[in-house]
């Protein structure tokens, strides 16, 4: 007689996210943090930090892509819901118990699409700025007239901010469903796949 | 005497727009200043590019004559953003922190002299005084001017 009963082996578990999602994610784990550190604490020259926004430039382009020809969760059409279904979606949270969803769910959604726009716009505001430090100027700063310098220089401060609390709320929403409803999200985002 | 009283406010209020007006010409001197600063420290900038002995020590004389500029009467008080919103990007936090605020003049007045000192002796003396130097730019600028 087999057994019936017996787990089902490790590879049989589907694939959540795919090698080239994983591999985005914790790039961009990397250059953000540098960035942003350099930003506040780094040396007076910020080429360092210039770098690593050309390289948000980068992933943010293949996000892009992939989010519309990459596998099923990485596609922009499949995760992002309406007001409904993301209000249906918060009804359950404060539940104990697990409501897992394959990729994102319809509230994580949002903050994806919430970071990714911010950090498009941080690095967009970097190639426009002009600090006057002799120093730091955004590649394209010449192109545009100083009120705009100005303009980038100011939001490019202010998205610092608000990319820390974006930041905040990603982390915190990983320990909520952790400590909360014990669901384990970060092992995905490594292996791909969930803990058995 | 009704006379006197009713002419006294509008002495006052005569008094407040015309110290207004002087605080005014505070702004636009200080702006005066730091563009002319700004624009060696451009020159300056473009030369750790294409250094020339030359040119750098003509851009020192200039920044000489900038720095022998009194500063102070340039940061007179009642002349900060709060003052005049949209005309200047000095905030208050300048003569709340006066002592950091004078300590940072001092420290881009001291790299402004040994940039002098380098202008003419070569890149690797140079560029490095330069990068010193626009460094006190940028430690102003982030703590003490409106990005906007």
């Amino acid at each position: 007689m087999t057994d019936t009963t017996e787990a089902p082996a490790p590879a049989a578990r589907p694939q959540i996210w795919d090698p080239l999602i994983r591999i985005f994610h914790w790039a961009l784990v990397l250059c953000v943090v540098g960035a942003w550190l350099l930003g506040q604490f780094g040396p007076a020259k910020m080429t360092l930090h210039m770098w690593l926004g050309y390289a948000v430039i980068g992933l943010l382009a293949f996000r892009l892509i992939w989010g519309i020809v990459g596998p099923a969760n990485a596609r922009f059409v499949n995760f992002i819901k309406g007001p409904v279904t993301v209000w249906r979606y918060i009804r359950t949270l404060p539940s104990r118990e697990a409501h897992p969803v394959d990729g994102h769910n319809p509230l994580g959604a949002l903050s994806v699409i919430a970071l990714l726009a911010v950090l498009a716009a941080q690095v967009a505001t970097g190639l426009y700025l002009d600090p006057e430090d002799y120093l730091n100027i955004g590649p394209l700063a010449d192109t545009v007239s100083t009120a705009w310098n100005r303009f980038a220089l100011g939001w490019h401060h202010r998205l610092g901010a608000v990319i820390l609390l974006l930041v905040v709320i990603h982390v915190g929403a990983i320990w909520f469903y952790k400590f909360w409803k014990g669901e384990d999200l970060v092992t995905p985002m490594i292996t791909g796949r969930r803990k058995e | 005497m009704r006379k006197i009283l009713f002419a006294l406010p509008l002495a006052a209020l005569a008094l407040g727009t015309a110290a207004h007006a002087d605080a005014m010409d505070t702004v636009k001197a200080r702006q005066a200043y730091f563009k002319s600063l700004g624009g060696v420290t451009k020159a300056f900038g473009e030369l750790t590019k294409a250094y020339d002995a030359d040119a750098a020590k003509a851009q020192a004389a200039k920044l000489q004559e900038i720095l022998a500029t009194d500063t102070a009467p340039l940061f007179a008080a009642g002349t900060s953003d709060e003052d005049f919103p949209g005309d200047t990007r000095a905030l208050a936090k300048i003569w709340s922190n006066m002592d950091d605020f004078g300590a940072k003049g001092k420290a881009m007045h001291e790299a402004g002299a040994a940039l002098i000192a380098a202008a003419g002796e070569g890149p690797d003396a140079f560029n490095p005084a330069f990068g010193k130097f626009a460094g006190t730019c940028k430690a102003c600028h982030d703590d003490y001017r409106l990005p906007e």
